[in-house]
């Protein structure tokens, strides 16, 4: 008997405490996503501010429409990128700043190296557009003492989205490094040492031993840095504007673009799907490979 | 490689000194732009601030050229007014969601209810959902509510669906809730057996106790709604009401880049004092997202 009043008392405050932000779920999450899907079967008129059912029209438009698929294949491409180069050098640079030098100095390198995570995308893509310029730029001046010739960044359709990912690296390593050493500080360094004097190898003692104790944090921080990758927009807008032609046009800068610009609501809908379900899929995928390689204890 | 030399009266390993070298030219990477856009920022001109070989560090003081700056601090280029709307927003959806964040984290946590599985299921997955995806529907609910162009076409959404990277939505709620997780049982316990109700428990004991946690749940929101650029883009076009990020692209000129580079150092200045003070707390805190992810 009492303990029903309590369960009673229990679920009042429970329906109490989790009701705010499941209104503001339910609103501001859930019914944009069903609302988005079925914007994606209407055609909108400008002139009259109506919409009418047209099936799958805009999705055979988006799909037969060479933009689209060309900013598929630039989000796809900067998804496995960014997320393959974010977390794997940012397990380089967690085992770098781990403790292998003595703790001060791994502090001071964890904060430089974390402290681009903070700053705003856009400020530092205004410094690297400068830095990316053919002829006045920074990079292209130190490779030519190198002895490699000009290459033009954000000028050639080759090399546009390799400026981008060059960018996202730069700032969002940091962050990766961060989140993984968390995971490395589990490891026990008795278990290192034991290993390297039965003669494992460093690499041997990497595979083995460090990435199975951190895995659950390396497959945070992929899925993390997969995701993010997923929605790639503001490096791109400030740096190539999606350019040269559309080179380095991303899913969302054309959502962006069709939804805001030309107003074609059921076109940028539809695009808004298929990166939902993109997303889907990308982070079942990861999930199901992950059984092969992340051991939670 | 293990051979040691000595350096300061300390054996030091030389394949510590290379890789500490290594290290070092790591860190330029990270820092060479911010070192550049100062020493730009107070050139004379566009062309002397590009002018091959870079200058990464500044002129020497006498020669320092304020111009820039003082537009900025004159009000001739509304950069003032761009930082006090990243304020208020950031404010507003920091506050937000740190409360929400906080007792439904500790409902799910620690409350047995109907439908706890199912609520907590779905937030969970829509973490994954970015608001890039629902944008085109989100315009259209701030227009039927009368808001847009306004702060609360921002903050709105942005309370229930924060900018974290690559999480939207219940980002604070599950990072409350693994804290909640780690309070031993009987503590609730013991505060029933005392009479007191969940709700008094909840006020006068759990939430004390949450305080650190919430600080890093407050600095990482508002240092991601701080950064965030897609959803004011979107939602607000007069040029007064726009948040830093958006704000600074709205005052580019071509050939005449003094204005930005003084504008993306002041902005920068802020997280950097930030930064060095509460350092330990930040890095402690993203280290706390990553420990239970």
């Amino acid at each position: 008997m009492k303990k029903r009043k309590k369960n009673r008392r229990e679920s009042r405050a429970a329906y109490l405490f989790t009701l705010p932000s499941f209104m503001g779920f339910i609103g501001f999450v859930l019914i944009p996503i069903i609302w988005v899907i079925i914007i994606s079967f209407q055609e909108y008129n400008v002139f009259t501010g109506t919409s009418e059912f047209v099936g799958l029209e805009n999705y055979t438009a988006i799909l037969t429409d060479p933009r689209s698929i060309s900013a598929l294949k630039n989000t796809l491409w900067y998804t496995v990128l960014c997320g393959i180069g974010n977390t794997g050098l940012g397990l380089v640079l967690a085992v770098l700043v781990d403790d292998i030098l003595p703790a001060k100095i791994n502090v001071f390198f964890r904060s430089v190296f974390f402290f681009p995570s903070l700053i705003a995308l856009t400020f530092v893509a205004i410094i690297w557009q400068e830095f990316f310029q053919t002829d006045a730029g920074v990079i292209n001046y130190y490779l030519g003492i190198l002895g490699i010739s000009k290459v033009g960044w954000l000028s050639s359709q080759g090399t546009s989205k390799l400026a981008v990912l060059i960018l996202d690296i730069w700032k969002n390593v940091g962050m990766s490094m961060l989140l993984i050493l968390a995971g490395l500080q589990n490891v026990d360094k008795g278990l290192l040492e034991a290993a390297q004097i039965d003669g494992a190898n460093v690499f041997q003692r990497f595979r083995r031993i460090i990435i199975p104790i951190a895995s659950p944090q390396i497959f945070f921080v992929l899925i993390m840095n997969v995701t993010g990758a997923l929605r790639i927009y503001e490096s791109i807008f400030v740096l190539t504007g999606g350019g040269p032609g559309d080179s380095s046009r991303s899913l969302v800068m054309l959502v962006a673009e069709k939804g805001f610009t030309s107003f074609d609501y059921g076109a940028a809908s539809a695009l808004s799907v298929l990166l939902l379900m993109l997303i889907g899929i990308v982070t079942l995928i990861q999930f199901a490979g992950s059984r092969w390689w992340v051991h939670y204890e | 490689m293990n051979k040691k030399i000595k350096i300061f009266g300390k054996k030091i390993k030389l394949s510590h000194m290379f890789l500490a070298a290594v290290m070092l030219i790591i860190a330029f990477i990270i820092i060479a732009p911010f070192l550049w856009v100062f020493s730009a920022s107070l050139r004379a001109s566009y062309s002397e601030a590009t002018a091959l070989p870079p200058k990464w560090l500044p002129p020497a003081f006498s020669d320092w050229n304020l111009a820039y700056y003082k537009k900025l601090f004159s009000g001739e280029l509304p950069f003032f007014g761009f930082m006090l709307n990243s304020f208020k927003m950031s404010t507003v959806i920091t506050i937000g969601m740190v409360l929400h964040g906080v007792i439904a984290g500790y409902a799910y946590a620690k409350f047995d209810f109907r439908g706890k599985r199912m609520m907590f299921g779905l937030m969970m997955v829509a973490m994954m959902v970015p608001v890039q995806v629902t944008i085109v529907a989100l315009y259209k609910i701030m227009n039927f509510l009368g808001v847009i162009n306004t702060s609360w076409a921002v903050t709105l959404p942005s309370v229930f669906g924060a900018m974290c990277p690559g999480l939207a939505g219940a980002f604070g709620i599950f990072m409350m809730r693994q804290f909640f997780l780690s309070i031993p049982k009987e503590l609730n316990d013991a505060a029933a057996i005392d009479g007191a109700g969940p709700i008094r428990t909840f006020f006068s004991i759990m939430l004390p106790m949450a305080g650190s946690t919430l600080a890093s749940l407050a600095i990482l929101v508002f240092t991601f709604s701080w950064n965030d650029y897609f959803t004011t883009f979107i939602m607000i076009n007069d040029t007064d009401k726009l948040s830093l990020p958006v704000g600074i692209l709205s005052i580019r000129q071509p050939y005449v880049k003094g204005n930005e580079f003084a504008a993306v150092v002041l902005s920068i200045i802020p997280v950097l004092l930030v930064f060095i003070i509460g350092q330990k707390w930040i890095v402690k805190s993203m280290t706390h997202v990553g420990v239970k992810g």
